[in-house]
């Protein structure tokens, strides 16, 4: 059910988007007035600004906001998918592949491209084999999946730990920062905003079937759900955000997590306000995150992963008390 | 004259090699209400998620209004065939308002907006299950009897022509129990449905419906009238234990395990 009050918070969600992004942008080694940003972009004001607005801080926070977008949506699929509060983006190894792709290209030294070849590669190969294991006779259970995943994602982590543990220390360094995501070598094309959009698209078109299969397959069946064909696009279509997330900014953890059940917290329940919702906060989210991580501790830049975590992990909590309360 | 609600024709059910059930054959018309008896496990839920096309049957016909079952989409079927399920899943949270209102799934046609009748039929069936000031609690803070009717609200949301009702008594106290059944009656008399209902209680059963589907062991069942099946004879034989009948001078008669 929509309330006038979740399409408030829809609408606050989007002004914080704006937002965010304005903030990013103004943020930064130069600081830059916000009453500058919008001539800057533009084309106008001095060239310097251009410079740094157009081809440095634009393109990482929009990288930035397409990466928190994709992984707020997938972790909502993915926790109405497996039917578990628990579940984040990564659950069925999909970054675990990915991980290991993008190793592989770190360890053989190969140029950013490569390592974003390898990553998407990884991760499909780990969606493909999660979907070919725990598909039996076109029958599968959420248990089963979710089993599947969990177990292919700890054979993932061993691999990555060989990888880590027998490398020289200077290619550690950067494998680390891959794998606790970090957004400094990242650009956004614009096909990743056309899967945005086409993921709002298809989101809303199933949003009322999403809000009904959360009670269980059967009772989806019942109501009339074409449960079988949904569960496998909404699989599909999690772990191919979910890739595109980790081949953008490695991976960066808590924000599929914690975004649905903070908006889920703040009533939106509704899927169909839940899932644009995810990916104006999840967006927004990453984007403050990424500035901090590029300021706090400047000119050194931390992980944007270990950020999201500092900054999630209390005002989560906040959330969740000040919700068990009422 | 109209096809029946329900037709089964020559149904068998097969569990894990076990048969449940063989060669059942069922009609059942508007108006009616039917009880599903039998002891655990002898596929009193089965038989009703096949009903609903959950399951498949491993041999003979179902009909719903005269249709093939398998050839109904599913969300045409839903509008015909609704079912009560004993469990729940709540791992995400809910209100009560917005559960009911996934009864009215089969019918939502905007993908955006939620239509002003279907929010109305929701607050009915919620007045009609007496959850009217529960509207906006959430569903994990609600006790089993409260979940059992909220179910109950949603399948009512759900209008359908025949309601299948898996232990619609379960959890609830004898008023609700009763509530429950006059007002079940009352709409299936006014609306033009049926009922099946899977119970335990036999006692209840034998109140409230006309019809019984008694499944026996090794796949055998009976069906037929009340007053044909419920004998002290026919239950002990379904339930392997021996079960007695108290008539009573007034009120419903009342059956006992000796």
């Amino acid at each position: 059910m929509i309330t006038s009050r979740q399409i408030l918070l829809l609408c606050i969600l989007a002004v914080a988007a704006v937002a965010s992004l304005a903030l990013s942008l103004s943020s930064g080694s130069v600081d830059i007035p916000l009453a500058d940003l919008l001539p800057a972009l533009t084309g106008r004001g001095d060239a310097l600004t251009i410079q740094i607005i157009g081809e440095i801080r634009l393109p990482r926070s929009l990288a930035a906001f397409v990466t928190g977008s994709l992984l707020a949506f997938s972790g909502v699929i993915m926790q109405v998918l497996l039917r578990n509060p628990l579940a984040d983006p990564y659950i069925l190894g999909i970054s675990g592949g990915a991980a290991v792709g993008a190793l592989t290209a770190i360890l053989l030294g190969a140029a950013n491209l490569w390592l974003t070849h390898a990553a998407f590669a990884g991760a499909l190969l780990s969606m493909l084999l999660v979907f070919g294991l725990a598909n039996r006779f076109g029958k599968w259970s959420v248990t089963r999946l979710l089993l599947t995943g969990v177990v292919i994602s700890a054979g993932w982590g061993a691999v990555i730990n060989v990888m880590l543990t027998t490398s020289a220390n200077n290619t550690v360094q950067s494998m680390l920062f891959w794998l606790m995501g970090d957004l400094s070598q990242s650009r956004a094309g614009g096909w990743h905003f056309l899967l945005l959009l086409t993921g709002v698209g298809a989101g809303l078109m199933v949003a009322r079937s999403l809000n009904v299969l959360i009670k269980g397959d059967l009772v989806a069946s019942a109501l009339g759900v074409n449960t079988q064909m949904l569960r496998i696009c909404l699989y599909f279509t999690a772990s191919l955000f979910t890739a595109t997330a980790v081949t953008i900014a490695g991976s960066v953890g808590f924000v599929g997590l914690i975004i649905p059940h903070m908006l889920r917290l703040a009533g939106a329940r509704d899927h169909r306000i839940l899932l644009p919702g995810s990916m104006l906060l999840g967006g927004s989210f990453l984007v403050v995150a990424d500035s901090l991580a590029r300021t706090v501790i400047a000119p050194q830049q931390l992980p944007v992963g270990v950020v999201t975590a500092i900054i999630g992990v209390p005002s989560f909590l906040i959330i969740l008390r000040s919700t068990m309360s009422k | 004259m109209s096809a029946p609600l329900l037709q089964i024709d020559n149904l068998s059910l097969d569990i894990a090699g076990n048969s449940l059930c063989q060669g059942l054959n069922l009609q059942i018309q508007r108006n009616e209400c039917w009880a599903l008896l039998g002891r655990n496990g002898a596929g009193k839920t089965t038989l009703l998620q096949c009903l609903l096309r959950l399951r498949d049957i491993s041999a003979g016909r179902i009909r719903v209004q005269g249709k093939n079952l398998n050839s109904i989409p599913r969300r045409q079927l839903a509008a015909q065939v609704g079912m009560l399920f004993q469990e729940s899943v709540d791992a995400l949270p809910a209100t009560v308002i917005e559960t009911v209102m996934l009864g009215r799934h089969p019918y939502s046609q905007s993908l955006l907006s939620d239509d002003e009748a279907d929010i109305a039929l929701a607050r009915k069936a919620l007045l009609e299950l007496g959850l009217e000031s529960f509207a906006q609690r959430r569903i994990d803070s609600l006790s089993g009897g409260e979940r059992q009717r909220l179910a109950l609200a949603m399948l009512l949301a759900q209008q359908p022509d025949l309601y299948l009702l898996d232990e619609p008594s379960n959890h609830l106290d004898i008023a609700f129990q009763t509530r429950l059944l006059d007002l079940l009656t009352t709409k299936i008399h006014d609306q033009g449905g049926s009922v099946i209902m899977a119970t335990h209680d036999i006692n209840l059963a034998s109140r409230y419906c006309e019809k019984i589907l008694l499944m026996l062991p090794k796949g055998k069942h009976l069906v037929g009238s009340r007053q044909k099946v419920l004998t002290e004879h026919n239950l002990s034989v379904a339930y392997g234990c021996e079960v007695r009948l108290l008539r009573c001078a007034e009120g419903p008669d009342f059956f006992y395990p000796a």
